[in-house]
């Protein structure tokens, strides 16, 4: 197969294929809105549109799906649409739980390597959530092995909260462990440009 | 003598107008093909946003840029969704992994996809949908062009691999790089 023909067969595959492009009144209302916006924190979707209905409109592209119609303009509300068969996506959060050991492995630390990460069967960029007595929760931002959870739980295995110090709410980490245990030496840590090239190089 | 080149009040507006409207197509695709639609719209709000409070960063050629942009937002988007769709319930992580994608016509393209690293996956929907080169994929990615054309390389061969052996798509969870 040529590189023409996986694109070809990439693209005939393309999700936004029959996107119908938004009407113009539409567009120049989102340019209009960007300007007007006042300053919020960047990173906060929502934070300014306290109860925006997005499960409505969500609940109302599946009606629209449900009841077979072809999804056109113009319409009232969200103008997003990808087809009959969009559907919105509300499920149960997977959940990763691995233990840190924290009991002197510390001594046997060799320096991190790209040969070692890619021992391991997790590897994940998340930014802790909350700290409660020996767990952090975690929420993923970005996995590079092992399965695609939202949410990675570390509890400290030895039963004393200081395992789990280096652990600060609100900070990004990068993360890895091997059948379920954290790994302690140098591969899980604040997310810092050294160590998201390692993982970037391992994986 | 220095200029102060930054644009201010009716020429910052004028600028980001002139500019916003042929961003927004592109954008909405890009974040269409990734996540459903309501995360698209938000996100989509967003990096106009973000493009508009940071428009002195905007190249002459502002795609690959805001495309940067679009990534962003849709990371916090995705982060911001979830924590809203959360229970309380723990469930232990299973297959099958989690498909953005709403829609697909080629299912075994689909599922060739969510079994490569999500790099080497969002390398390939970078080359294929937005059809950008390597360049321009490594002004998104904020990398070097020489990194991305060893990668893709790679990714594209994975790819034919997994498309020429039908027999091993299932649920698997996604792994990192073979040898």
């Amino acid at each position: 197969m040529t590189d023409d023909d996986l694109r070809a067969q990439l693209r005939g595959a393309d999700p936004a294929a029959s996107l119908a492009p938004l009407p113009s009144d539409r567009r120049n209302d989102l340019v209009a809105r960007a300007m007007a916006d006042a300053p919020a924190q960047v990173g906060r979707p929502g934070a300014r549109r306290p109860g925006r209905p997005w499960l409505l409109a969500a609940a109302a592209a599946t009606l629209a799906a449900a009841a077979g119609i072809a999804v056109g303009l113009p319409a009232p509300g969200p103008d997003i649409r990808v087809g009959p068969s969009a559907s919105p996506v509300v499920r149960a959060p997977i959940v990763s739980r691995i233990t840190a050991d924290g009991s002197g492995a510390r001594s046997k630390c060799e320096t991190p390597s790209v040969a070692e990460l890619r021992s391991q069967d997790l590897a994940v960029e998340g930014t802790v959530r909350a700290i409660s007595g020996t767990v952090a929760t975690v929420d993923v931002i970005r996995v590079w092995r092992g399965p695609q959870a939202d949410v990675v739980e570390i509890t400290a295995d030895s039963g004393t909260s200081e395992d789990v110090p280096r652990f600060e709410a609100g900070a990004t980490y990068l993360i890895a462990s091997r059948d379920g245990r954290m790994h302690e030496c140098g591969l899980t840590g604040r997310a810092g440009p050294e160590l998201l090239s390692l993982y970037d190089e391992a994986f | 003598m220095s200029r102060d080149l930054r644009l201010h009040g009716d020429a910052r507006r004028a600028r980001f107008e002139a500019l916003a409207p042929s961003l927004i197509e592109p954008l909405r695709r890009f974040l269409m093909r990734r996540t459903d639609p309501a995360t698209a719209e938000d996100a989509l709000s967003e990096t106009l946003l973000v493009c508009w409070r940071r428009l002195e960063d905007a190249p002459a050629e502002p795609l690959p840029w805001a495309y940067g942009v679009a990534r962003f937002c849709l990371a916090n988007a995705e982060r911001a969704r979830r924590r809203q769709d959360r229970l309380v319930a723990r469930i232990t992580a299973v297959d099958p992994p989690r498909d953005h994608v709403p829609h697909h016509a080629a299912p075994d393209l689909s599922a060739a996809l969510a079994r490569l690293n999500p790099q080497d996956a969002e390398l390939l929907r970078l080359w294929a949908w937005e059809d950008l080169g390597p360049a321009d994929i490594a002004q998104v990615l904020g990398t070097t062009a020489n990194a991305v054309s060893i990668r893709l390389h790679r990714a594209r061969k994975k790819l034919k691999e997994l498309l020429s052996s039908p027999a091993s798509t299932g649920h698997e969870p996604t792994e990192g790089r073979k040898r």
